[in-house]
């Protein structure tokens, strides 16, 4: 077992740091940038690999899990799975349900607080 | 090496060693971490399930969302994650000033943030978009005060942990000032350090499912 002080710190170098901090800026333009792009269904999946990469990198780097050997990895990546398997049954059983929430709201006659727009009258409200 | 003088830290009885001890935090900190992962992740469920069941009322809603706020707002909180591995790296490297400037910085991100967040706010509030019943605004999609409580929900939660963070960065300035952070000793930073970077990483994963729907 290591017994001196500052064995089990690892120093990372500035310039790793700041290559990640650069990175991050660009993929946060990236991913505003391509919002003038139309995907189709694919504009959320872009949006969310962009979001998983940057993930990537604050988890790895920022927070250390690259040099970090421990059980700290396990219990992340062990909760990635776990969130996983929350994710993929949640999304296996809403699309098949057949309907949709709103039938029940309409069963015990909830009132939207939303005062309708006729449709094409918006107020251009984007920014 | 700084004028001032290094506190010196004792190793807790009950561990073996300074490396142990360290590690033993450490490991406590990411079994929390995972803990909130698992937190928001019921609430990014939520978000999903709602989207599903009304996409146009997402494409109607994140029309109301300033997505340049957002954007400013993803990279002040990049910049506060890169401040603050470098205070704590200013620890390793036995550097106090550059360690106190750094946290400095990383409180002051922390304060725009939530002044931006603030900003938002009182322009949702003033439009009366506010969550389920509190709602009072004109729009298109009669489900537009579920976005809304979504909205708040997660924005609210992921800011109530800014204000933590927060209030830990302040008290690490304090134990920085008096010396006690050092190559040697650096615990509490490492452990407010991964929790302000977990804040990072919900806000990376917010701007995007919230601002920049379409």
């Amino acid at each position: 077992m290591h017994d001196h002080p500052s064995s089990h710190h690892m120093i990372v170098p500035v310039k790793t740091y700041v290559a990640v901090f650069v990175s991050l800026l660009v993929l946060t333009f990236v991913t505003v940038f391509v919002t003038r792009f139309d995907f189709g269904a694919f504009n959320l999946i872009v949006a969310l690999a962009i979001a998983l990469l940057k993930a990537g990198l604050v988890v790895m780097i920022f927070m250390g899990l690259k040099w970090n050997k421990s059980f700290d990895r396990l219990a992340f990546f062990g909760s990635l799975v776990f969130l996983f398997i929350f994710f993929s049954l949640v999304f296996v059983d809403i699309p098949l349900r057949g309907y949709r929430g709103v039938e029940e709201s309409q069963q015990i006659n909830i009132k939207s607080p939303v005062k309708p727009f006729p449709k094409g009258t918006m107020p251009n409200a984007a920014h | 090496m700084s004028m001032t003088l290094k506190k010196p830290h004792h190793v807790a009885h009950h561990f073996a060693s300074e490396a142990q001890e360290f590690e033993s935090a450490r490991l406590g900190m990411w079994i929390f971490l995972v803990q909130e992962l698992l937190f928001f992740g019921a609430l990014f469920v939520v978000y999903a399930i709602f989207r599903w069941w009304h996409p146009e009322t997402f494409m109607e809603a994140h029309q109301y969302l300033s997505w340049k706020w957002g954007a400013f707002n993803t990279v002040v909180l990049i910049a506060s994650s890169f401040t603050m591995v470098m205070a704590v790296r200013s620890a390793q490297v036995n550097q106090r000033k550059s360690l106190i400037s750094y946290l400095s910085l990383t409180l002051i991100f922390a304060g725009v943030f939530l002044g931006v967040k603030y900003i938002e706010y009182m322009e949702k509030i003033h439009h009366g978009f506010l969550p389920g019943s509190f709602f009072s605004a004109q729009g298109v999609s009669e489900y537009l005060h579920l976005f809304f409580g979504i909205y708040f929900t997660m924005t609210g939660l992921h800011g109530l942990h800014i204000l933590v963070g927060m209030a830990l960065i302040v008290w690490l300035l304090i134990r920085s000032f008096r010396g006690e952070f050092h190559s040697e000793y650096y615990t509490p930073l490492e452990m407010v350090g991964l929790y302000w970077h977990f804040v990072d990483l919900v806000w990376i994963f917010l701007f995007p499912l919230l601002y920049l729907i379409g």
